[in-house]
């Protein structure tokens, strides 16, 4: 299954276009930096808060395709200072249960418990355990239909994880969650070779030459796999962006549950908007938009240690960020005005290549099979 | 038990000769011999005992598979008692031995063909336990250990060790895996013997070695690898012998429950 983050509107569009088109399950993935609950603010895409997301995305996926699924959720993953003190634990827990609550309400299929970055801020592996725990009791305590979960830490990484330290990991969260009576979570997030940096992925999975002081993903993802079979959990591996069609082609053939893809989706609808104003000589629009994603700083993240990226580069790493600038609003506008003008189909070139690029995992990972079903 | 030494040299003969030292100071090292790889005359080490001075080897080099061939080669006619040959790179710098508990562990394990010796810094170190070993099969080129009888027996039967047409050595270890467990044999890898490759001989050194700049070195290891990998066993991508060598590692634990070493897993 694909898990798709929905990094603007038509993003958004393209993923229950496309969930519908092949009536197979396309998990959407919002962070709560995209997406959040409208007492906590929203998010930057679209300005959604987590109520109207899901009522945009419910309102449009006829055959009810799509999974609404929170990535990322946990204390800190937010907001981790509030007025330039760090965030207590507790606070930091109560902030991302008032989210959590509002995601369950919203009728989320699928929350992503991830409290990992409590180990930047002092919490011990235990105790990001205990926190699990908590929230997991704390959302199975709210629901009022079936919601699924998925857990453990998304740490990018260029290697897969050791499976000794990932089983421990799991069978303790596994035998605190039966003995709490609470259910087990559906999906177990483990490294499998990704990493993201600038617009490509340099993890080993893909490398096509073995990486001093890499394994090879053969070696550690069928272990991974069995483990998670043996235990019952589905591997969801995150941050699956720029995987050639060849790295993608093994996902089903190694038996990968579910991968995650966000970014990538951004960039490429970046992309063919600026190529659209280039190609319309758009100056004024290219010098807001790339301004507003150079001052926003987004890119910064997303670069590797002395990177060569080019300012161009790094409009097409955050522009995505942008799209929903109330300052850019007008410059969006006039670019489709223009567009119109020309008889060039602006937003249907750009939700072709958004498309274009997310059925390129759906059918890597076999979705064509759903249509003659 | 003891080992004989072969390192690969062009035309870097005191990198070269500090390695032998290095290695002469080990009691159980019985010899150490040195394949030139088309060096320039002054950078010839004295310990050289076969080398190729052909056109093609003084403008190209051999690489390891067609250098330790030619290394194992001639040291078959040397008819060593030895009962392991270390294969190795001239860039490779020695940074801890234990012989006698590698090689009376060993013994234990008549299967074994090959020991890949693992640095801290390798991906494959923290799957290694106590005992200092561990079953392996994916393995990135570099230092190796090879049985003598196994590569008497191959050799015996016009078999190199290494393919000759795989010039840059493109899977080279994983292929001797695959032909190992898929013979009922296995290869380990250890800690009990560690180098270090020195890489800045062939990052500032590359036009006195003989070889293209590093990048391009691997830009071509990749198209000519994959076009010999195509070539040989139809695959189009390394993942598929990969996959191929790790079925066969499999059944060969699950056929061999009595060796006490442990997968790397």
């Amino acid at each position: 299954m694909l898990g798709a983050g929905p990094m603007s509107v038509r993003v958004t569009d393209a993923i229950i276009h496309l969930a519908n088109r092949y009536k197979r399950p396309i998990a959407m993935i919002p962070s709560r930096r995209q997406v959040d609950a409208n007492h906590l603010g929203g998010g930057y895409v679209n300005k959604w808060s987590t109520e109207a997301f899901s009522k945009y995305v419910r309102s449009k996926d006829a055959g009810g395709f799509v999974l609404l699924s929170r990535d990322h959720s946990g204390p800190w993953q937010l907001i981790k200072h509030r007025g330039g003190v760090p965030l207590s634990h507790q606070e930091a827990m109560n902030e991302v249960k008032e989210s959590l609550e509002i995601d369950i309400q919203a009728g989320f299929d699928l929350i992503h418990i991830d409290p990992s970055q409590g180990l930047e801020m002092g919490r011990s592996s235990s105790q990001v355990e205990d926190d699990i725990l908590d929230l997991l009791e704390f959302c199975q305590g709210r629901e009022t239909r079936p919601v699924e979960y998925e857990i453990g830490a998304d740490e990018q990484s260029q290697i897969p994880d050791y499976v000794g330290v990932a089983e421990d990991s799991l069978l303790r969260v596994l035998s605190r969650v039966a003995k709490s009576g609470l259910r087990s979570p559906l999906f177990y997030v483990l490294q499998t070779g990704t990493k993201v940096m600038e617009t490509r992925n340099i993890g080993s999975f893909d490398s096509t030459l073995p990486v001093q002081g890499m394994l090879p993903s053969t070696v550690q993802l069928p272990e991974i796999l069995r483990m998670c079979r043996k235990h019952g959990v589905f591997l969801k591996e995150h941050n699956a962006d720029y995987l050639s069609d060849e790295a993608l082609s093994w996902h089903p053939r190694l038996g990968i549950h579910a991968a995650n893809v966000a970014p990538e989706f951004g960039v490429v609808e970046t992309r063919e908007i600026m190529k659209i104003a280039t190609e319309l000589k758009a100056q004024k629009f290219l010098d807001a938009f790339s301004e507003a994603a150079l001052a926003g700083g987004k890119w910064e993240k997303w670069l590797v240690p002395n990177s060569n990226a080019t300012d161009e580069d790094k409009v097409h790493i955050s522009g995505h960020y942008h799209f929903s600038d109330i300052d850019l609003e007008g410059e969006f506008a006039k670019l489709s005005e223009l567009a119109s003008k020309k008889s060039l189909d602006y937003d249907g070139r750009v939700r072709k290549s958004v498309e274009s690029s997310i059925n390129r995992y759906l059918l890597a990972f076999g979705y064509r099979k759903g249509i003659s079903q | 038990m003891t080992v004989d030494v072969i390192i690969l040299n062009r035309n870097l003969r005191d990198v070269t000769d500090k390695l032998a030292i290095s290695l002469e100071a080990i009691s159980e090292v019985s010899r150490v011999d040195v394949v030139d790889a088309g060096s320039s005359k002054r950078e010839i080490s004295k310990r050289t005992f076969v080398r190729d001075g052909g056109d093609f080897a003084l403008t190209n080099g051999l690489r390891i598979n067609r250098g330790f061939n030619l290394g194992l080669s001639t040291w078959l006619t040397l008819e060593s008692t030895s009962s392991w040959v270390l294969l190795l790179p001239n860039d490779s710098e020695l940074v801890f031995a234990d012989f006698p508990k590698l090689l009376e562990a060993t013994s234990r394990v008549p299967e074994l063909v090959a020991i890949v010796p693992i640095s801290e810094d390798n991906a494959y170190a923290p799957l290694i336990d106590e005992t200092g070993m561990a079953l392996a099969w994916n393995f990135h080129e570099g230092p190796l250990l090879v049985r003598s009888d196994f590569v008497r027996e191959r050799l015996k039967k016009d078999a190199d060790l290494f393919d000759h047409e795989n010039f840059r050595g493109f899977a080279s270890f994983l292929e001797l895996s695959f032909q190992a467990y898929a013979s009922d044999n296995c290869i380990i890898a250890t800690n009990l013997l560690q180098f270090e490759e020195n890489t800045s001989h062939l990052l500032t050194q590359h036009a006195l070695i003989g070889t293209e700049p590093q990048a391009e070195n691997l830009s071509l290891l990749l198209r000519e690898g994959k076009k010999w990998l195509a070539a040989k066993y139809g695959f189009t991508d390394r993942r598929n012998l990969e996959l191929a060598t790790r079925l066969l590692f499999e059944e060969f634990c699950i056929g061999h429950p009595e060796i006490s070493v442990k997968p790397a897993v």
